[in-house]
């Protein structure tokens, strides 16, 4: 069996709670002995109740089940630059087993003032394959697929194929109307985010509901400039982004379905509203 | 009928440094031009005047206008409008 039993698993204790784990050197061995995959071998694990090591923190938090579904789940970042690079680090830390990567850019300079994987020895390096390197280099179980292309109405059904969310990591409106669409037509939950000077926001869209994107932003155009982006701002936004796609991985109820959180980085106020079908009347 | 507008701290400027002002008008569109007129800095950035449509997210008392009757919805005495600025950047 492709799996560490609780027979061989290690006790440890975790906020109060008894927690069996198996070690990576335990998970790496049972995999090479039945020829599963390590992920493989950790979902099945923790279908027995037995927790990756690394994950262990984890388990307070999420039930061994839960964990699985994590661990067995595909997750597609848009764009791997601001909020894309701490969307693949925050789901790869988590234990998201499969990750697709999207991003046909390199980095450069103006990148290092808020890009997660962007370091002075990374310029001019494709940032899909340094944010599928990093995150492979989190857990032995994390499956990153980097994908170097930029994201069209065209491609985005192929590129997205195989996801079970999309998480909106872009930072252009057009992309992001072309992603939402063809997470839509897969059928996958789309977690919008977007950067604004020291404020951000996140809205959930789940593949069944009236309302998208378009209550977001009434003309799908880009501002003339780039605009002013800090790091904490795209910090605080993806990792509001990524506890809903954890939530929504692990089989719960979004939080935000339908609605718009919106953070202000200046007062430290979070707002959130309802958004409308675009154009409706009542 | 006066109304308070609310912008977030990053839009602060808009409103000459101030989160909240009030305004006068009988519709969101009515009390909108008339913010914009009290703070210029606000003109050109809240109204998109060809489309007839807004520039930015507006809420009445928390409800998203565009699901009410946009610019035309009629507003009370007390009433709060919101403006969320559409954040883009990724």
């Amino acid at each position: 069996m492709g799996a560490v039993s609780p027979r061989e698993a290690r006790m440890v204790r975790v906020q109060g709670e008894e927690v069996l784990t198996a070690s990576l050197t335990q998970l790496r061995s049972r995999a090479r002995e039945t020829g599963k995959t390590v992920r493989e071998t950790a979902v099945g694990s923790l279908n027995l109740g037995v927790w990756p090591v690394s994950l262990s923190r984890n388990a307070p938090l999420f039930t061994a089940p839960e964990q699985a579904r994590l661990l067995s789940a595909r997750a597609a970042v848009a764009g791997c630059g601001g909020l894309g690079g701490f969307l693949a680090s925050l789901l790869a830390r988590a234990g998201v087993g499969a990750l697709t990567l999207v991003d046909g850019d390199v980095f450069d300079e103006g990148n290092l003032n808020r890009q997660a994987f962007c370091f002075r020895d990374s310029l001019g390096r494709e940032k899909a394959l340094e944010a599928a390197r990093a995150c492979q280099a989190v857990h032995p179980f994390t499956e990153a697929a980097a994908v170097r292309t930029v994201l069209t109405p065209d491609n985005a059904l192929d590129v997205l194929k195989g996801a079970d969310i999309v998480l909106d990591g872009l930072d252009s409106v057009p992309a992001r109307f072309a992603v939402h669409r063809a997470a839509r037509e897969l059928g996958a939950p789309f977690i919008h985010g977007a950067v604004l000077g020291w404020s951000g926001q996140t809205a959930t869209f789940l593949p069944g509901s009236s309302i998208g994107l378009d209550a977001v932003y009434p003309v799908p155009e880009d501002a003339p400039d780039p605009p002013g982006v800090l790091a904490p701002a795209v910090a605080v936004v993806a990792a509001l982004q990524c506890q809903e796609a954890l939530r929504i991985l692990a089989g719960r109820p979004a939080a935000n379905a339908d609605r718009l959180v919106f953070f202000d980085g200046e007062s430290h106020t979070l707002h959130r509203m309802e958004l409308a079908p675009a154009g409706a009347r009542s | 009928m006066t109304i308070t507008a609310r912008v977030p701290g990053s839009l602060k400027a808009w409103l000459d440094g101030a989160c909240e002002a009030d305004c006068q008008g009988r519709t969101v569109g009515e009390c909108l031009a008339d913010l914009s007129r009290l703070h210029p800095r606000l003109q050109g950035r809240v109204l998109d005047e060809e489309r007839g449509m807004p520039k930015v997210l507006v809420f009445l008392n928390g409800d998203n206008v565009m699901g009410m009757g946009g610019l035309d919805t009629p507003v009370n005495d007390g009433d709060e409008i919101a403006l969320i600025p559409l954040a883009a950047g990724g």
